[in-house]
């Protein structure tokens, strides 16, 4: 029978099967390389760079406003909430609880540059390119993890801490670090990318940071640590040059920092590109400080800004681009005070733009790091360690710009220290700094912030404590995570 | 072998089994040959007289071979030969007993003659008693795992356009609810209960092939099993955990004669009623109860300006409000043209829409060969205007024999395309009853001819859904085919091998066209959109099988199967868009002008599995089987590749013992199975650590970059879920088989059930991963039944069934949170949740006790409020004021919030039941089904939606009923444009009890005589007419009871969707 041939035939076609096995059975993902597939060259690690840049502008229409600027501004004394949503009343009261889900998307979001930079840091060496150029990537990438992990710091005491990407669970689930180490890791990165950072950007490049912005970071970083010498040696790197020329706009022009006619311009060290490419990726902060006027500047900021005449006798100037008051009216490209607003709280012009954009959207950079800044953090750090005569040249600076008279030699240390933590108010208001100024300044012992705050009228100064200092880190963490410590959540 | 190469086989008279019936025919007499010869040699045969005689069908006098011819209560017998013929020894007083498949069983005493010839008489419910089962038949008796089979006669006098809707109610355990009323839409299928928190739906199997029941029509299908418990259904391992549906599609018969028969319905379908909304008279009066709350409208500059401008002013208890134009003087008219309209949404939307079926199938075949092509076409219009759908499809079926070898193939194609009825928002109907009756359908001055906004209208009216429904074009077109080939060759009479090959192919286009339009400065388009969508997948699967099967020393009776398959699916999408086309009449993408974007991904999968069977029975009493499957799969990674999914069971059919003598009783089987299957319908990749693509930025020229990171966490060890069931069975024939009956009792545990977890925020990307966690338990019972009788020329039955079980999610792993239902509408928050202890999707609302009559009813109950450390009271309610809703304070602290919401009952019934009568008489049939399901709760989002009167939409009439300070009597909460109180926060008022009880079917049929039709030269007419959904009896407000929600996680939500319809059928059956 025929049978026989027929089995061996039926047994060859099992076989047949049974040899392909292996391979049938693994299916690579169509849709996405693995991580052993990526890391090839370097389109593969100029592409990991890219992506850590992009949660800079959060992707989302809201998110910039709700989840990024929101949570870094909303508790300083400069500003009033004046909307009515509870969650963000409760951040600016001091009132809120670890389960605000804002506080969550701004807490995963400064992990997001941490968790992309450590995959860079690790990816980028297996790529096949120029060995320099891959180590100035390297260096990028750390710059960012040395940002991720200096906004965390600023805004959490205890923070979960990742060395490396985690392979295991147990390094996914990380504990909570000593600051100082993670202080020591910021540091570390700040320098190395210094050290292996371009100068300057040009073209399609402009807007990747540079060694400007690491230097200005570290300085700002050695500052919130109280580290003034070194804070100052490393800011006149950035003040003498080395890194490249900055300066500051002609008073005219102060505008131009946020309102989107001259982006990366000559003040600029560091800035959050937006571009209404795509409705989502801009940010909405002419909507929300003129259509919704939930972010209202306060009476006190606004005293900052009138309590002295520029040199011409009349205010400020630097108030007709930063605010708006009734008490202070005036036509400003959008309109007057009663034009824009009827609730009576000072309004916010900083960030916006000179005209109305479809769909309320602006598309005006942010600027994280200006040449003002570093100007005036210098100016800090050299009045800690060499006195006020030896600082006065950079904080003059940026009074003469703003046409203010300059401050006069002979000041005390301490009598400076005032004179500059007014200027930064009034200069850099609205720019994620005064709060985080007011909590470095207590820390370092020259004010006592309830006192300020209730001082300045702040809503909710009465019940501030300590703890309210930072941010608790999100309920859910607990919920997931066992390795955190509860007592150490605020 | 040769036995069927010489033979003419008779032909039983069911059509419909004939090829199994050969197939198991030629089985048998094989075994039994085998068997008997055996015993013969061991026994030897009694010396007695030599009877002699031939067995012929009662029916076609034609003779039978292979018929069992025994000695009763001894294993000594024979079988007939290819003439029927015969010859026993047997001694005077023996009862000679003779039965073949199909037949009644007869019983004759030896009595001196020497020649007894029998003709055995058709027997139906002897014709049940072969089962298809997993890779095979089996005989019903046999079986011991928990198998229900669906009366085809049933399933073809339900006339859905899908065959999934006929399905429903027509077998135990198995619950088919419709997602909706929408033509193209298929229905949902649970076996046994929501096992998990994705995919319920079984394995379908197409003549052993995955594939879609939606697309055969009713008349290619010839059988349908329910494999529902794991003895039944492991076989099929890691995909059978939402149990297992086998259809078999109907093949030619061997030498016969074409066949040629001819099905048509017509259906006139309409829902069943309208949702009542008021009309502009009545909506004046709700609209003053909501405009007497608003404080824009009732404040003194409102009013003076209303009055310097000359406006209406409106009064409602007593207070003045200044009035819109269009809800005041609606009835106003400008050169004797009324301004506003007093449009009937629901008479504009709805329609009696028609449908028609027509099917044609030709079956028959040569003397080793037999072919079967079908063709089918459905014409359904939808109760909805703007939506439809028609499927058309033929099925060429063929097989061969020669000598050792049998082929058969099968190839089908199908193709469907509809358009989508066109809705906005949470639920299909909540623009329909919300629009204002003022607005008028037509407009010729706007942009798309639609009717709108009217003078000052003010802002947030609803729009006009004819306008919604009919201005985009949302058309899908699908085309479906299926190629099947098997091979089976026998090597010994024993021995079997058999390959099968399928693949199917299914492609779909979807094309979304939006024009430019105006309706209102709150709803047009500027510029038209287009969307186009192509996805493609494929599947082919290989097994390879060996079959054995043979009977030992008489009584032993072993089956064995081992089986190899391979499998690969295959999908790919492509997507393009674009805006801004200057010709709203040529819908292209080349001529669009802005945001041109395409996209496409794609989806792998393969399967390997060996799988093995072994049915051992002892004299027909004592029945084993033991099934496994191990499955390879590239859903799992290395370690997880490879699940085992194990099975026992046994029975034991008391009613063979000899000490078994209940003469009522005519057979009694008990049944106990045990085993484990397995769900892979997870996502694919989890497993593998993907670099993710999108993150955009912009560059130093202002343009947009992406960029790729690794953002989702893969996990290792994600792995099929897996379901361990237990069942208890018993079958029960009384009365000389006139009355059936099955019950089973089942026990099923889901564990690590997919569930997406929280990771740290901390991680920096995803911030969840999808894990293996949940546990889930579904505890039930389930019965059928069925009496059937001949009284002289009536023949009729009465069957039903009953399916009830429990459900608890025991686990969520380390989930400690609730999963969330979602919304019922804007910003309404959820309303059902999944959480430890608790039924999936259990409705979790705040609980309301009454309307607030008067101030001091306010004051006594805010008295319940909390006290801060500061001494400070907060009432419960402090926003409350007479006619507002009473909510409890559940937790009892004093504070009325989201933790007070509590489980106010669950979307799952309490028992599922169906029963039907039949009724044969003369040439006419009368066929009747209810359905029914109790005890299940209803989320009704319509209610929910039109009883808000917190805005200017249009209400339901009993919104009309609505507290007022001289209408206290009721159950609605006043108006209040601003719901401080929060009235409409979701609450217990819009949970209802969602029991039905329903005809879903009755046909009446008229067969015209064989006399008059012979005369023509035609077999069969039988011409029908009928329904489905005639009557309903159910409590439930809303549109239909029949609500299934969006998923497994908000079941019981009625969104407001596509209501079901009622039909009427009108239909022909031809046969020549």
């Amino acid at each position: 029978m025929k049978a026989k041939n027929i089995i061996i035939a039926s047994l060859l076609l099992l076989s047949f099967l049974t040899a392909c096995k292996k391979e049938f059975l693994i299916e690579d993902n169509p849709n996405e390389p693995t991580t052993a597939q990526f890391w090839r060259n370097e389109t593969d690690a100029r592409s990991s760079i890219v992506a850590l840049y992009a949660p800079l502008n959060f992707q989302y229409r809201y998110g910039f406003f709700e989840f990024g600027w929101g949570p870094e501004n909303w508790k300083s004394d400069e500003l009033l909430y004046g909307g009515e949503y509870p969650v963000f009343y409760q951040i600016a009261n001091y009132i809120n609880t670890p389960e605000v889900y804002e506080l969550m998307e701004f807490y995963n979001n400064a992990y997001q540059y941490v968790n992309r930079a450590n995959q860079s840091i690790e990816g980028i060496p297996l790529c096949t390119m120029d060995e320099n150029l891959k180590a100035e990537m390297i260096a990028e990438a750390k710059f960012f993890r040395a940002y991720g992990y200096f906004k965390l710091l600023r805004n959490f005491q205890h923070i979960p801490f990742y060395e490396r990407s985690p392979e295991t669970t147990e390094e996914i689930y990380a504990k909570q670090a000593d600051r100082a180490v993670v202080w020591a890791l910021i540091e570390a990165d700040f320098l190395e990318a210094i050290e292996k950072l371009p100068a300057s950007r040009a073209g399609a490049e402009v807007g990747r940071v540079t060694k400007a912005a690491a230097a200005s970071f570290l300085g700002y970083a050695y500052l919130y640590q109280q580290k003034y010498t070194e804070a100052a040696s490393v800011l006149s790197r950035v003040e003498s040059a080395e890194f490249g020329a900055y300066s500051l706009l002609a008073i005219d022009d102060y505008n131009q920092n946020w309102d989107g006619s001259n982006e990366n311009n000559q003040e600029t060290i560091w800035e959050i590109q937006m571009h209404n490419v795509k409705s989502d990726a801009t940010n909405i902060l002419q909507a929300e400080f003129l259509s919704w006027q939930e972010a209202n500047a306060s009476e006190w900021i606004f005293d900052r800004f009138t309590a002295e005449s520029a040199l011409d006798g009349n205010t400020d100037p630097r108030y007709f681009k930063s605010m708006m008051s009734p008490d202070l009216d005036f036509q400003a490209p959008l309109g007057t005070y009663s034009e824009l607003s009827s609730s009576g709280n000072n309004l916010i012009l900083k960030h916006t733009t000179d005209q109305w954009v479809a769909g309320n959207r602006n598309e005006n950079n942010y600027p994280l790091m200006r040449y003002a800044d570093v100007l005036l953090m210098l100016a800090e750090a050299v009045n800690e360690t060499s006195g006020a005569d030896a600082a006065l040249p950079y904080i003059n600076q940026v009074r003469e710009r703003a046409l203010m008279p300059d401050l006069p030699t002979g000041l005390s240390k301490e009598a400076f220290r005032e004179k500059l933590m007014n200027e930064r108010a009034v200069e850099l208001c609205f720019e994620s700094r005064r709060w985080y100024d007011l909590v470095r300044w207590h820390e370092a012992g020259w004010i006592d912030i309830k006192q300020v705050l209730m001082q300045h009228n702040k809503p909710g100064a009465a019940t501030f404590d300590e703890r309210h200092l930072y941010y608790p880190i999100p309920e859910i963490e607990y919920e997931v995570n066992p390795n955190l410590d509860r007592s150490k959540q605020w | 072998m040769e036995l069927q190469q010489k033979t003419k086989i008779a032909e039983p008279q069911r059509a419909f089994h004939h090829q199994k019936m050969r197939w198991i025919a030629v089985l048998l007499v094989s075994m039994m040959t085998a068997g008997f010869g055996l015993s013969a040699d061991a026994f030897g045969q009694t010396g007695g007289e030599k009877i002699t005689g031939t067995v012929i069908f009662k029916d076609s006098q034609e003779p039978i071979i292979g018929a069992n011819v025994f000695i009763k209560g001894t294993t000594t017998g024979t079988v007939t030969d290819f003439d029927g013929n015969y010859v026993l020894e047997a001694s005077n007083g023996d009862v000679i007993v003779f039965s073949f498949i199909g037949t009644k069983q007869q019983e004759h005493l030896v009595s001196g003659s020497a020649t007894l010839n029998i003709a055995l008489a058709s027997d139906d419910m002897m014709l049940d008693e072969f089962v298809v089962v997993g890779y095979g038949l089996q005989k019903k008796s046999d079986v011991s795992g928990s198998v229900s089979t669906v009366n085809m006669d049933d399933l073809a006098k339900t006339k859905s356009a899908d065959p999934i809707q006929s399905l429903q109610g027509l077998a135990s355990g198995v619950t088919v609810t419709s997602l909706s009323g929408e033509p193209g839409t298929e229905a949902q299928i649970n076996i046994r209960g929501v096992t998990t928190l994705g995919e319920n739906q079984p394995l379908i199997l197409i003549d052993g092939v995955p594939g879609s029941l939606s697309n055969l029509s009713q008349e290619e299908i010839e059988s349908v099993s329910v494999l529902k418990d794991a003895a039944a259904s492991a076989i099929y391992g890691t995909k059978a955990a939402g149990g297992v549906i086998l259809v078999q599609t109907k093949r030619g018969e061997r030498d016969k004669d074409f066949k040629v028969s001819y099905s048509m319905n017509y259906t006139l379908q309409a829902v069943d009623h309208f949702y009542e909304v008021a009309d502009v008279a009545e909506y004046k009066k709700i609209y003053a109860m909501v405009a007497a709350t608003d404080p824009s409208k009732t404040s003194d500059e409102a009013i003076a300006f209303a009055e310097q401008n000359g406006l209406p002013i409106g009064e409602f208890n007593g207070t003045r409000f200044a009035a819109d134009d269009y809800a005041w003087n609606y009835d106003r008219t400008e050169n004797g043209v009324p301004v506003y309209a007093n449009t009937n949404w629901q008479d504009e939307m709805f329609r009696t829409s028609g449908a028609q079926q027509h099917s044609l199938l030709i079956t028959g075949g040569g003397k080793n060969s037999n072919m079967s092509l079908s063709g089918n076409y459905t014409d359904q219009t939808g109760t909805l205007i703007g939506s439809g759908f028609k499927k058309g499809g033929f099925r060429f079926t063929s097989d061969i024999t020669k000598k050792w070898l049998k082929l058969g193939q099968s190839v089908s194609y199908t193709k469907r395309n509809g358009s989508y009825f066109n809705s906005v928002g949470y639920g299909q109907m909540y623009d329909v009853v919300s629009a204002i009756p003022h607005v008028h359908v037509y407009n010729a001055d706007n942009d798309g001819g639609y009717g709108g906004y009217i003078n000052d209208m003010p802002e947030g009216i609803r729009a006009n859904p004819v306008a919604r429904a009919l201005l985009p074009t949302a058309d899908y077109n699908n085309e479906y085919l299926t190629v099947n080939g098997n091979a089976e060759i026998t090597f010994f009479k024993d021995l079997k091998y058999k390959l099968n090959v399928g693949y199917q192919s299914n492609n779909n286009y979807s094309f979304d066209f939006t024009p430019t339009y105006y309706v209102s400065p709150q709803d047009f388009r500027d510029e038209n959109i287009l969307n186009e969508t192509r996805t493609r997948s494929t599947e082919w699967i290989a097994e390879n099988l060996l079959m054995y099967n043979k009977l030992f020393g008489g009584r032993h009776q072993f089956d064995a199967l081992l089986g190899y398959s391979a499998e690969q699916n295959k999908f790919r999408l492509l997507t393009a868009q674009g805006e801004d086309n200057p010709y709203n009449d040529l819908p292209v993408l080349d001529l669009t002008t802005k945001l041109k974007e395409v996209g496409s991904n794609g989806l792998e999968k393969t399967m390997l599995s060996t799988f093995g069977r072994i049915n051992y029975t002892l004299d027909s009493k004592y029945h084993l089987q033991a099934s496994f499957r191990r499955d390879g799969s590239s859903n799992f990674g290395s370690e997880n590749r490879y699940g085992f999914f194990p099975s026992v069971s046994a029975a034991w059919n008391i009613s063979q013992e000899d000490f078994f003598n209940i003469p009522l009783i005519s057979d009694l089987k008990l049944r106990a199975s045990f085993g484990q299957l397995g769900n892979d319908r997870i996502p694919s990749y989890l497993y593998i650590q993907a670099i993710t693509g999108g993150f955009f930025y912009v560059n130093g020229l202002n343009e947009l970059i992406t960029g790729m990171t690794g953002f989702n966490l893969a996990n290792q060890d994600i792995k099929w879920e897996t379901t361990t069931t237990s069942n208890f069975g018993i079958d029960l024939r009384m009365w000389n088989d006139r009355l059936l009956f099955t019950a089973d009792y089942f026990l099923k545990t889901t564990k690590d059930i997919l569930v997406d977890v929280n990771l740290p925020l901390s991680y920096g990307g995803a911030t969840s991963q999808i894990m293996n966690a949940a546990t889930v338990d579904n505890n039930g019972f389930e019965f059928s039944g069925e009496w059937r009788e001949k009284i002289g020329e009536v023949k009729y039955s009465i069957g039903g069934n009953f399916t009830a079980y429990k459900n608890k999610v025991v686990s969520l792993g380390t989930r400690t949170e609730p999963i969330w239902g979602t919304d019922v509408d804007w910003n309404s928050g959820s309303v059902t949740r999944t959480a430890i202890g608790e039924s999936i999707s259990e409705f979790y609302v705040w609980k309301t006790a009454g309307i607030f009559q008067n101030q001091a009813e306010i004051d006594e109950w805010n008295k319940q409020g909390s006290t801060d450390e500061n001494g400070f009271f907060s009432p419960l309610q402090p926003n409350a004021e007479p006619g507002d809703m009473r909510f409890v304070d559940v937790d009892g602290n004093g504070v009325l919030d989201d933790k007070d919401r509590t489980g106010l009952g669950s979307p799952i019934p309490d028992f599922t039941y169906s029963f039907n009568i039949r009724l044969d008489y003369k040439g006419f049939d009368f066929y009747a089904l209810f359905y029914g399901v109790q005890g299940n709760q209803i989320f009704n989002g319509l209610k929910y939606r039109s009883e808000r009167l917190d805005n200017y939409w249009n209400y339901s009439a009993d919104a009309l009923n609505a507290w007022t300070p001289t209408n206290t009597n009721t159950d609605i909460p006043r108006a209040t444009r601003e719901d401080l109180n929060g009235n409409r926060r979701v609450s217990d008022r819009f949970i209802e009890d969602g029991s039905y009880f329903r005809l879903r079917t009755l046909q009446i049929g008229y067969t015209l005589p064989t006399a008059v039709l012979s005369a023509i030269n035609i077999d069969k007419v039988r011409v029908y007419v009928g329904g489905n959904n005639l009557f309903t009896a159910t409590k439930y407000s809303g549109y239909d009871p029949e609500v299934f929600g969006d998923n497994v996680l908000n079941r019981g939500v009625d969104y407001g969707r596509y209501p079901l319809f009622r039909s009427f059928i009108f239909g022909l059956d031809l046969t020549f």
